[in-house]
């Protein structure tokens, strides 16, 4: 299947006989990364679903207004990062947990999640994960698994490059030290 | 994104051994065939002009109990439990400036820095070493900066 560039498919969006069809094909091109990135923060299949469902209807209705001003994929990524984030803090207000015990009940279903693959030194790296501070987690795996630049970070969390910097240094740290003393 | 050529820094970081030995694998699985479906059944969901779920699918009990204690409470003139918020979910997105993410603002980052993070040298000269490296990427000349201090 030929692959669109961005550019390629907001003109097919904006200005194609069938917009619905040019969206089909940008949906196509971004799941995986956007329901990963999503994954990652919430892990269970489940939500993640309806997570990355809600982020490309909402990005359907969003499209023909988005200014080129940014890119596509980071326009992307910060939808579902704010939708990944909305849905924690309501599963927090449904249940009147603070954050820890959300990051807890995501621990323990890494453990025993059978939808998860790999071996012990990788699943101790998720649950290593899972120990940051919510913020802190999202700048590492947008870092780490999804290898963006800082600028580019700086895009989808409308963060400062220097305060992603050293967020990112200091999970590393945290979550070597986690690696060596578990 | 930056591609594996241009980011030898990343993959190779020997100031995390035991990060780097973990790897980059992707643990997580989804159901055979997930990736063919969804552009159909997010399509479904646009054409059928739905719209966006509110997160509420495993809660209802939950969210008949606390319909129940704020209904009791606001017939007590309490109503500490007006700020739930859910204007994210209910309001379509318009534009990029429209997503806003504070709770990603760098006051938050620098707020989950902790005194013992701060604290700890091997951070302080992870962090260095990145400021660094930051300046040589931008090619940004360190005897212009040390003049003006």
């Amino acid at each position: 299947m030929t692959e669109y560039s961005d550019g390629e498919l907001l003109e097919q969006f904006r200005n194609g006989d069938n917009p619905n069809y040019a969206f089909n094909l940008l949906v196509k091109k971004y799941q995986q990364k956007v329901y990963y990135h999503v994954r990652r923060i919430i892990i269970d299949h489940d939500d993640t679903n309806d997570v990355v469902q809600n982020t490309f209807i909402k990005a359907w209705k969003g499209l023909s207004n988005f200014r080129e001003d940014a890119q596509l994929f980071t326009w992307l990524y910060r939808i579902a990062t704010n939708e990944a984030l909305t849905f924690l803090k309501k599963k927090r207000t449904a249940f009147f947990l603070p954050i820890v015990n959300v990051e807890r009940h995501l621990s323990e279903k890494v453990e025993s999640d059978p939808a998860m693959s790999g071996d012990a030194i990788e699943l101790k790296l998720q649950k290593a994960i899972l120990t940051l501070p919510e913020k802190q987690r999202i700048v590492f795996n947008l870092r780490y698994y999804d290898e963006m630049k800082y600028e580019e970070m700086s895009e989808v969390l409308g963060t400062s490059v220097g305060a992603l910097k050293a967020s990112y240094h200091i999970a590393a740290q945290k979550i070597e030290k986690y690696m060596i003393g578990n | 994104m930056e591609t594996n050529n241009s980011n030898t820094n990343l993959n190779q970081d020997e100031r995390f051994p035991n990060l780097e030995k973990a790897g980059r694998k992707n643990l997580f699985t989804v159901p055979e065939g997930y990736f063919n479906q969804l552009p159909g059944t997010i399509a479904e969901k646009i054409n059928a002009g739905k719209q966006p779920v509110t997160y509420n699918r495993n809660y209802k009990p939950v969210v008949l109990g606390l319909s129940l204690i704020l209904a009791i409470a606001l017939m007590f003139g309490v109503n500490y439990f007006r700020t739930i918020e859910n204007k994210e979910v209910s309001q379509p997105v318009i534009s990029y400036q429209d997503i806003h993410l504070t709770e990603l603002e760098d006051q938050v980052i620098y707020d989950e820095i902790t005194v013992e993070d701060l604290a700890d040298t091997t951070i302080q000269d992870a962090v260095k070493s990145e400021m660094y490296d930051y300046l040589i990427e931008n090619n940004t000349d360190i005897s212009l900066i040390i003049n003006e201090l």
